[in-house]
């Protein structure tokens, strides 16, 4: 189950207006090797996970995707809410105003919707985690264009943030991925 | 962005000026929760890394116990009681802090 | 600190009985920690898993 904190994990602070920038920060809101895409595929994956570790690992970083998902939310939100029409107009973010206003929806940075064509989940714990630390490398590659990108400190901030969280997982299911493999190690002598 | 306060180990600041003082307290205490929660969830053996997470989550029960006192619930579904009127509807979310 | 790429290495020596090629991640050792200033701002408590990125001046 999960219960909702009223903050955000980190101090997000925006300190411009910028439609452009919202509309290529998506790519983590709804793309295919964004936030959404890493809690979904977790959360889905830990059903199959053969070791009480790596059900917690897959379940908590997760829940903790989620939590980016937010951010990003955040992130574009801020860049866009204040920004009059004349702003928006002729830049990428006027055809997802088409579309939505100045709501956020998730889709990517070319405005494609999220689908669940953008994870995997195997009755195969291995595969799973080989999966998961591919999209951790993937979503780290994407905030480091994101970060160049970026001319907002404080979005350059929160980027710089969720990329070395995105390390930091790469190295979690690392070490899960060596916890499976020697638990099947083990079993297949038992 | 981030104020580069003093950290005190073990000591929390209980008086925090405004509510966002208090939220990036909050933050600092709960991060290291986290990134020490998934290191336990590899390493569930580690003594000097459970010891840590127990005290940073002790800390942290006090500045969200000073988060409720003065602001209502953080959390919803049962995490805190509520005075009246309904707390949890009045504190800024996330976004708009 | 390290680079993310050194924390994987190939296992070269593979056992008789195993067909597929294995991959060993290094452990991570609990050593030092940020300050929770540091650490929340740099993304993690870990000195030896933080990688800080750098823009190149290349383009």
């Amino acid at each position: 189950m999960w219960i909702y904190e009223k903050k955000l994990e980190y101090p997000v602070k925006v300190d411009t207006t910028n439609p452009a920038l919202a509309q290529m920060i998506m790519e983590q809101f709804g793309g295919a090797d964004g936030e959404l895409a890493a809690g979904i595929r977790y959360l889905t994956q830990r059903f199959v996970m053969p070791t009480k570790e790596s059900i917690a690992i897959l379940t908590d970083v997760g829940t903790e995707e989620l939590a980016h998902w937010e951010i990003i939310e955040t992130l574009v939100w801020k860049l866009v809410k204040d920004a009059p029409l004349d702003k928006i107009k002729g830049t990428p973010f006027e055809a997802h105003f088409a579309a939505h206003g100045r709501s956020p929806f998730p889709g990517n940075a070319g405005g494609h919707p999220w689908t669940a064509a953008y994870i995997q989940s195997k009755d195969d714990p291995i595969t799973n985690l080989y999966e998961d630390m591919a999209a951790e490398q993937k979503a780290r590659s994407t905030y480091e264009y994101l970060i160049q990108l970026s001319d907002d400190p404080g979005v350059t901030d929160t980027l710089k943030f969720l990329r070395e969280r995105e390390v930091v997982h790469f190295q979690r299911f690392g070490e899960a991925l060596m916890g499976v493999q020697e638990y099947k190690d083990t079993k297949k002598y038992l | 962005m981030i104020e580069d306060n003093k950290e005190n180990y073990g000591e929390v600041n209980s008086e925090h000026t405004n509510y966002e003082d208090l939220l990036l307290e909050i933050q600092k205490f709960e991060f290291a929760t986290v990134d020490l929660n998934l290191f336990l969830d590899t390493h569930p053996d580690n003594q000097r890394a459970l010891n840590d997470y127990n005290m940073y989550t002790v800390e942290l029960s006090k500045l969200k116990k000073e988060y409720r006192l003065k602001f209502g619930p953080l959390a919803n579904f049962g995490s805190a009681p509520s005075m009246s009127p309904w707390q949890w509807v009045e504190t800024p979310w996330p976004w708009e802090v | 600190m390290r680079h993310m790429d050194d924390v994987m290495m190939n296992e070269q020596q593979v056992p008789k009985d195993s067909k597929l090629p294995k991959v060993t991640i290094m452990d991570q050792p609990y050593t030092d920690k940020f300050s929770l200033d540091e650490a929340l701002k740099k993304g993690t408590l870990f000195p030896n898993l933080y990688d800080p990125y750098m823009v190149s001046k290349h383009y």
